[in-house]
C-alpha cells in the first residue's frame, strides 16, 4: 500500500497534495455531469483511483488540473453517460447552419421597449434569478455544449485548459461556448416565460 | 459611439465587433491590442458598458450555481480513498 521507494513516493506526495485541493471542484463537475449527488460521488470515486493509479502518466506538473478534470470527463463518458443511459441530447448537430443560435442574447430580449416599465430590466432579471433556475437551464443542455459550460463558466476553466481536458482543439471550444452559452440563455428566457415574465405571445 | 476622427491612437472598434468578442473580453481570451480597444469602448458606450455588466453578472452567477456543497458521508468516504492510496 504505502510503498516509500523515494521516485514513487515523490509523485504520489505530488498527486495527494493537488488532489486534496481539487477535491470540491471534481465532485461539483461532476454532480453537474451526471446530474445526481449519488453517481457524482462514484464518479469521483472512479476517476481519482484511475487517476492514481495513471499518475506517472502526467508529463506536466503545470496542467495536473486539466489532467485529472480529464481522466474525469472520460471515465463519465465512459462509464455513465452511455452506460447509465442518460436522457440523450447527443444528437444535437453543431450544424453550421444553425448559426441564428449563437445570437441569442437575454440581454437583447430584456431590452425590448415593451419591458422598460421594470426601470433596470436586466439587473432586475439577474437578481430574481434563482440557483435552481441556471441548474435547471445546465441540465437541459445538449451534452456537447453543456460540458463546455460546465468547464469554463462554472470551473473557472481557460479556454485551452477546457480543450485539453475534454480533448478537442481549441476552435471548437470556442464555438461550442459561444452556442452553449446562446443555449444556456435561450433556456433561461424561456423559463421566465413559462413563469410569467410579461411577454406578448408574439415575442415567444 | 465610435468617434473617427479623434480616437486614432487606440483604433477604435464598433458596437457590433464589441458585441461579438465580448464574451471572449469577459473570459480573459482576447489579444491584449483588441483587449484594450474593447475596455477603451467600453468606457465611452453606455449600452455596450450595459451589456458588459450584465453577462459579467449572469456569468458570475452560473459560476456560483456550480458550486456543490460535498455532503459529509462523501467527503469522509472520498477522503479514506485518498488515504488508501
Amino acid at each position: 500500500m504505502n510503498e516509500k521507494n523515494s521516485s514513487q513516493e515523490d509523485s504520489g506526495d505530488f498527486f495527494k497534495r493537488q488532489i486534496q485541493g481539487l477535491m470540491d471542484s471534481l465532485y461539483g463537475a461532476a454532480v453537474r455531469l451526471t446530474r445526481n449527488p449519488e453517481d457524482a460521488e462514484d464518479l469521483v470515486a472512479d476517476a481519482i483511483t484511475k487517476a492514481w493509479a495513471a499518475r506517472e502518466s502526467l508529463t506536466d506538473r503545470d496542467r495536473f488540473r486539466a489532467w485529472i478534470f480529464r481522466i474525469l470527463h472520460n471515465t463519465f463518458v465512459s462509464d455513465y453517460r452511455k452506460a447509465k443511459n442518460q436522457p440523450e441530447t447527443e444528437t444535437y448537430t453543431e450544424n453550421p447552419s444553425d448559426e441564428d443560435e449563437d445570437d441569442f442574447s437575454l440581454f437583447d430580449k430584456l431590452h425590448q421597449p415593451f419591458l422598460l416599465w421594470w426601470g433596470n430590466p436586466e439587473q432586475e432579471y439577474v437578481n430574481k434569478l434563482l440557483r435552481e433556475n441556471i441548474v435547471d437551464a445546465v441540465n437541459a443542455l445538449p451534452d456537447n455544449f453543456r460540458d463546455v459550460v460546465i468547464f469554463i463558466d462554472m470551473g473557472g476553466f481557460s479556454y485551452q485548459e477546457a480543450a485539453e481536458a475534454l480533448d478537442v482543439p481549441e476552435g471548437t471550444i470556442r464555438s461550442r461556448l459561444k452556442r452553449g452559452r446562446a443555449l444556456l440563455q435561450k433556456e433561461l428566457w424561456q423559463q421566465a416565460s413559462d413563469a410569467g415574465l410579461d411577454i406578448p405571445d408574439s415575442e415567444r | 459611439m465610435t468617434d473617427t476622427n479623434d480616437t486614432k491612437k487606440i483604433e477604435a472598434i464598433d458596437c457590433k465587433d464589441v458585441v461579438r468578442r465580448l464574451y471572449e473580453f469577459i473570459d480573459n481570451e482576447l489579444d491584449e491590442l483588441t483587449h484594450d480597444q474593447i475596455e477603451h469602448h467600453l468606457n465611452d458606450c453606455r449600452s455596450c458598458l450595459s451589456r458588459h455588466e450584465f453577462e459579467t453578472t449572469l456569468k458570475k452567477r452560473v459560476q456560483n450555481a456550480g458550486h456543490e456543497k460535498m455532503p459529509k458521508k462523501t467527503a469522509s468516504r472520498l477522503q479514506g480513498l485518498i488515504d488508501k492510496f
